[in-house]
């Protein structure tokens, strides 16, 4: 089972500021969210509000019906928004963590194309449901992505 | 939120099928009339909060049809605008009877496994399947295995089985992209071929199997209106 460090609850609470959104389909873009990695740099803030503007645009699609009553994530991800959130690189992995932190599970698909990281590479999974076992899901997935951050955030790769 | 006694929803169907439907449940079971909460007309009167105002619209001699589906509503009722959406991602829905408040903590796929409290997605290609980036029906395959599902012939109730039913997208290019996931169900008092689904992160309903197909448009965010099709059915012993 998968738990969080209390320095991910302290991130997490951090993070989850300016609210956020379950997969991409509600609530807040957390646009006044604020952490302790190094963004108090105009640089900083503009990379942050380039983001929060393609979330916001991206939000306005998720919360469209025909994607919100979409159980697949492809029609998510692959959304202009979505790709340019992606193709802002490094230094827009640490919004991407905040999103997750959030709570926005939408946002794993991103943080694996952002890092080329595999959460799941060395973690043992039960794999049988078949006698009403858990089944591993996004959630976990955000879990995983959360204690990565908490270990990797001070990496100079995303605090260019 | 509804009572418990009386939960119903009601759609459009067909101008001829819902003249047909509405006098053969008129003169068949008139009393199922009275445990309607929601009707819908083809007159497009739209929904009704009453169970009066249901019975005196869709008996007055409007042309509607009434189908009555006496689920168990743990949800709140859906607005006239919720309602409106379902029709327009769904054209073909007819009449459903919702089962589920609208959350998005859970998907369809958790849904047909029994799940209410996650959503699964990626995970059915990275953990249960072949990893390979592209969530394929052969990574269904693989997860309902897990379940201990295997393919069904058909997907039709059968005593001793539970089934579930894979919808996909088929794209011109022969791509099956799988969409949407339903577990068989039962409406008690109604007979039928009944299905549940959660909806992506909307509400849980019960349905038609073929209600929530559509066909492909490119225009369509998810490739196929509704949910595409039916494409196969995975079955297990009770």
């Amino acid at each position: 089972m998968l738990r969080a460090s209390p320095l991910i609850l302290i991130f997490v609470l951090a993070a989850c500021r300016g609210g956020g959104s379950d997969t991409g389909s509600g609530s807040d873009t957390g646009s006044d969210t604020n952490t302790s990695t190094n963004t108090d740099t105009t640089e900083g803030d503009d990379l942050r509000a380039e983001f929060e503007a393609h979330y916001a645009a991206w939000q306005s699609f998720t919360d469209t019906p025909r994607v919100r009553l979409s159980s697949s994530m492809l029609p998510r991800v692959s959304h202009p928004e979505y790709v340019a959130m992606i193709a802002m690189g490094d230094p827009a992995v640490r919004f991407v963590m905040e999103k997750l932190a959030a709570g926005d599970i939408a946002m794993n698909y991103a943080a694996t194309q952002m890092t080329g990281v595999d959460v799941w590479a060395d973690v043992p999974v039960n794999l049988d449901w078949s006698a009403g076992g858990p089944i591993t899901s996004a959630q976990d997935t955000t879990q995983l992505w959360l204690e990565w951050w908490a270990v990797h955030q001070s990496d100079p790769r995303w605090n260019p | 939120m509804l009572g418990r006694e009386s939960r119903s929803r009601l759609l459009p169907l067909g101008a001829a099928t819902s003249v047909a439907l509405g006098f053969a449940f008129a003169l068949l079971e008139p009393a199922r009339a009275a445990e309607c909460i929601y009707c819908g007309c083809d007159t497009g009167l739209g929904f009704y909060d009453s169970a009066s105002e249901c019975t005196n619209s869709c008996f007055g001699g409007l042309g509607c049809f009434e189908i009555c589906v006496p689920v168990d509503i743990t949800g709140d009722a859906p607005s006239a605008e919720q309602a409106t959406y379902q029709a327009e991602v769904f054209p073909g829905l007819g009449c459903y009877g919702v089962t589920g408040s609208e959350v998005a903590d859970y998907n369809c796929i958790a849904w047909s496994a029994g799940s209410t409290d996650r959503w699964v997605w990626w995970e059915v290609d990275r953990i249960y399947g072949n990893a390979n980036g592209v969530v394929e029906v052969e990574d269904f395959d693989q997860f309902y295995d897990f379940g201990g599902y295997t393919t069904s012939p058909n997907c039709e109730q059968q005593v001793g089985l539970e089934k579930v039913a894979l919808y996909v997208c088929m794209h011109p290019d022969g791509t099956i992209e799988p969409t949407h996931a339903a577990r068989q169900a039962t409406v008690p008092g109604v007979e039928g071929d009944w299905w549940e689904s959660k909806e992506g992160a909307g509400k849980q309903i019960v349905h038609q199997l073929e209600s929530l197909t559509g066909a492909y448009d490119p225009a369509e965010p998810a490739g196929c209106w509704g949910y595409g099709e039916v494409y196969k059915c995975y079955e297990r012993a009770l």
